[in-house]
């Protein structure tokens, strides 16, 4: 009897193993699908950036490049590439600084001195909410009025006032997990407010500093539309100038490919190695809930 | 090293919530003192107030009768010890311990010797390079500890230091706490919710209840003579019985009503019932005695009445037998030998010895036993 029982499950588990493998085998299908939708433009943009001009049109095109080159990379720095990555590391990384220094006491305070999820921390995160066409009007006008169009110090408040409330409010909902023990800890250890600050507070608040610190400046790094409008020959950032690469002519792809990468590795750099504490700052305010 | 005294220390919170009402009394120097209350009591409060932490609303606190309620954590030089998350999460154990000194500028060779010193006191030689999250809440309590004590301080406050550790750890650290204290003379404040925590290590408790003081004493004293039925109530591993004895006559023999179920009261009961008739009567359960039905010995010197059997709880050496009589239950603490089914109709005494009497809102003790009964808790309760 157990010798004709015996076989009967065995199959069985066979069948389930077939199974389990063909599901994991459709899941990666799909998510190799999915990945591909997105990739595909960054590959091109990749590939591109090191053919020469003349192989960009040929019929039947190429998919890697034959004739591999990097002058599309000197070439695109040289008519304002260059200018573009510098002006938009000044005026990202200041902005970004900014929005830390600030953002940071003002999450404290939120953090601790006010109810979580209430007024104050609606109001200050609604402000990001503005769709960034109704204030440049008026930053415009003012700019112009305060002379502070086209200028590095213009674009650099006009990011800090951007990214602020978001900075201010990630940074808040990171504290208010911090548990308040520490602080009175080191209060009864004798560490007065700005050791406190240092010892205590900074290194505990670090991943959600970074997360914020991160987003800030992507968020400034892409932004177009305020350095369109608010800026003009003298600060040229990355987005403004790749845009220009059209106006005069049928663009350089190569030379755009090569900024574009240029342009986009930094991030990518960063967020390969932040994915982790990026994802577990968003699930702490997810989760916080 | 210093003595504390609080006079009239009240605590608001929000001008709403009247945390800590009217509280006064002086710890001595180098005294081991506790705040025991059930949560909610305000004695979490009275200790951050002593760190403080917070300030009293109104009041004095004062460390060798100078006034410090308006003074940092800082210039008080008190330690404190948290329930949890005490220790800095990105420091070793060695940079938690010297973290005090650093702040007030000791040398390096200093602060070695002193953190050695104080991590072979506390056992912790081993973990010192360890950060928070690599040690067990046992190994984590006590570099915290060694961090309260590693800068002599005048006042160390514990804030149930030990509460969230396992039963047999806690036992453990209740003892070498316990003694540590002693060695070092440092005065000390614990808050707990457990009055065995309270009752074995301390040498003096306070005992609160919604931010009123109920009583201060020792242990013996708050055992023995409890103030009023909450403290006693409260107060040892198991509950004083208390209940209400209402329509006390004295014909045709003296007795009252309790939950509908008729007591037999002893003669010593008579000098303490009011105009109102009533009553409250409080026994330990060591001091209750339960019988089959019928079996129970009379005297004027016993309390008497009957109920049914709620549940017998094995307790090794004893069992812990409830009994239900009207509407109250009553607990008592009989020889293992005693065997009673569920719902035995059994006959209950307390001799005059063993009795306490409160009046009739149970505010105010009216009577104790004199010397109560050695009895089975108290042994327990030191167990």
């Amino acid at each position: 009897m157990s010798g004709h029982v015996s076989p009967s499950p065995a199959s069985a588990s066979e069948g389930n193993r077939l199974m389990m493998t063909l599901g994991i085998v459709a899941k990666h299908a799909v998510i190799v699908l999915i990945l591909a939708l997105f990739l595909l433009p960054l590959a091109w943009l990749l590939l591109t950036a090191f053919k020469p001009y003349s192989e960009l049109f040929t019929t039947p095109p190429t998919v890697l490049p034959v004739n591999g080159t990097l002058v599309n990379f000197s070439e695109g720095w040289a008519i304002g590439g260059g200018k573009g990555i510098g002006d938009s590391l000044i005026v990202s990384s200041i902005s970004t600084a900014l929005c830390l220094i600030l953002g940071f006491p003002a999450a404290y305070a939120l953090a601790r001195r006010f109810p979580p999820h209430g007024q104050m921390s609606f109001t200050i995160l609604s402000l990001r909410m503005l769709p960034p066409i109704v204030p440049v009007i008026g930053f415009y006008i003012l700019f112009q009025e305060l002379s502070l169009f086209d200028t590095y110090t213009g674009l650099v408040i006009v990011y800090t006032f951007m990214n602020l409330p978001l900075v201010i409010w990630l940074l808040a909902e990171f504290i208010r997990q911090i548990p308040k023990t520490y602080e009175e800890a080191a209060r009864i250890d004798g560490a007065p407010w700005y050791r406190l600050f240092w010892d205590v507070l900074l290194p505990l608040s670090a991943p959600g500093i970074l997360t914020a610190g991160i987003l800030a400046m992507i968020f400034a790094w892409n932004e177009f539309l305020f350095a369109l409008v608010l800026t003009g020959e003298k600060v040229i950032t990355l987005p403004k100038a790749l845009a220009s690469f059209f106006l005069f002519q049928q663009p350089n792809w190569g030379q755009l490919g090569a900024i574009g990468i240029v342009a986009i590795t930094p991030l990518l750099i960063v967020s390969y190695y932040m994915q982790r504490s990026l994802i577990r700052s968003f699930s702490v305010e997810l989760g916080g809930r | 090293m210093a003595s504390v005294t609080l006079s009239g220390v009240n605590k608001w919170y929000a001008g709403v919530v009247h945390a800590v009402q009217d509280i006064s009394f002086r710890i001595e120097d180098g005294e081991f003192f506790g705040l025991l209350g059930p949560s909610g009591s305000g004695k979490t409060s009275v200790l951050r107030m002593l760190a403080g932490l917070e300030r009293p609303t109104s009041g004095t606190i004062a460390f060798d009768d100078v006034p410090v309620q308006a003074r940092s954590p800082q210039e008080r030089n008190v330690a404190m010890v948290f329930e949890q998350n005490a220790l800095y999460p990105h420091m070793t154990a060695r940079q938690n311990i010297s973290y005090p000194l650093k702040i007030r500028g000791l040398s390096k060779g200093e602060i070695e010797t002193k953190v050695a010193d104080v991590a072979n006191m506390l056992n912790i030689a081993h973990l010192i390079d360890r950060r928070a999250s690599q040690m067990s809440g046992g190994q984590q309590q006590r570099v915290a500890i060694a961090r309260a004590l590693v800068r002599r301080p005048n006042l160390l406050c514990l804030d149930e230091p030990i509460a969230h550790l396992d039963t047999l750890l806690r036992a453990r650290l209740r003892g070498e706490l316990k003694r540590l204290q002693r060695s070092l003379g440092t005065t000390s404040v614990i808050v707990t919710h457990d009055p065995i925590e309270a009752m074995t290590m301390t040498d003096r408790i306070a005992l609160m209840r919604d931010g009123v003081m109920q009583q201060i004493g020792t242990a013996d004293e708050i055992y023995n003579r409890p103030v009023n039925a909450f403290v006693a109530q409260f107060f040892g591993l198991h509950s004083m019985n208390v209940f209400t004895v209402s329509d006390v006559r004295d014909t045709p023999e003296f007795s009252g009503q309790c939950g509908g179920q008729k007591v037999l009261l002893p003669d010593c009961v008579k000098p303490h019932v009011q105009a109102d008739r009533r009553i409250a009567i409080g026994a330990r359960p060591s001091g209750v005695s339960v019988h089959k039905q019928g079996q129970a010995p009379r005297g004027a010197d016993m309390l008497s009445l009957s109920g049914r059997v709620y549940v017998a709880e094995q307790l090794g050496d004893s069992i812990l037998v409830t009994v239900q009589a009207g509407e109250t239950t009553i607990q008592a603490m009989t020889p293992p030998s005693q065997v009673f089914g569920i719902d035995e109709p059994v006959d209950i005494t307390i001799r005059e010895n063993a009795l306490y009497v409160f009046d009739g809102d149970q505010r105010t003790l009216r009577f104790a036993s004199g010397q109560p009964l050695p009895g089975a808790d108290r042994i327990a309760s030191f167990g």
